[in-house]
């Protein structure tokens, strides 16, 4: 398997890798920066920084929660505040520094919640992967077994087409 | 324009970090995510045109 991290590490045990995730979700890229694997660490780190400062900058809000005034707003706070929370220390910061609101009137609001929501999102996926890299996860393996499901499915759906193409050739001879 | 431009960085984030977190080979990072802006920009294109037309 190529890998362009020649200093990358696996965690011993579980409990090890799920700190580890807890790490990689309260700050972007540190997940990774612990396994040694400084470009992806960079990568993902500057792209969700990038996205939550624009995020900020466009004037989004960054949900709380809290009870809107009908139950789906209420869902909508909810699920706006656990992908926010995805942002780990920088949710935490953008709350401390007041940027919490928004500015509704703003005709980026829109654009500024999806931005803010968007790194959140991305960090809970790169926490996700930094879990799969301390844990020894094959990326190779896993794609050869997908395709090959893939493959099988194909092939038994064109052999299925085959078998009724037959049948009907026999039936229309008949 | 401004809608336009964030919406272009957002396709570029989702293919960035999609494949970032999808493999370890470099290559496979940047040809993936290249596919994967392209499809995007194409598709987010075709669909406002669509809707141009409908409306």
């Amino acid at each position: 398997m190529k890998d362009w991290e020649t200093s990358a590490r696996v965690m011993s045990s579980r409990a090890a890798a799920m700190g580890l995730f807890v790490l990689a979700l309260l700050l972007p890229g540190a997940g990774h920066l612990a396994l040694g694997r400084k470009k992806k660490a960079v990568l993902l780190a500057t792209v969700i920084v990038f996205t939550f400062i624009l995020g900020v900058c466009l004037d989004g809000k960054l949900y709380s929660f809290e009870k809107g005034q009908s139950g789906s707003e209420t869902l909508i706070n909810y699920i706006g505040a656990l992908a926010g929370l995805g942002n780990g220390i920088l949710y935490i910061l953008g709350v401390g520094l007041g940027f919490a609101d928004g500015r509704i009137e703003e005709r980026t609001f829109e654009i500024g919640v999806t931005f803010l929501l968007s790194a959140g999102l991305f960090n809970i996926l790169a926490a996700v992967d930094a879990y799969r890299c301390s844990i020894g996860y094959d990326y190779d393996a896993a794609e050869a077994a997908r395709l090959e499901a893939r493959d099988a499915k194909k092939a038994r759906r064109r052999a299925k087409r085959g078998r009724s193409g037959k049948a009907r050739a026999e039936k229309a001879q008949q | 324009m401004t809608h336009f431009l964030c919406l272009i960085y957002l396709s570029f984030a989702i293919s960035v970090v999609v494949s970032a977190t999808a493999t370890n080979d470099p290559s496979k990072i940047l040809r993936r995510s290249a596919k994967y802006f392209g499809v995007m920009v194409i598709g987010s294109i075709a669909v406002g045109w669509l809707m141009l037309l409908l409306s």
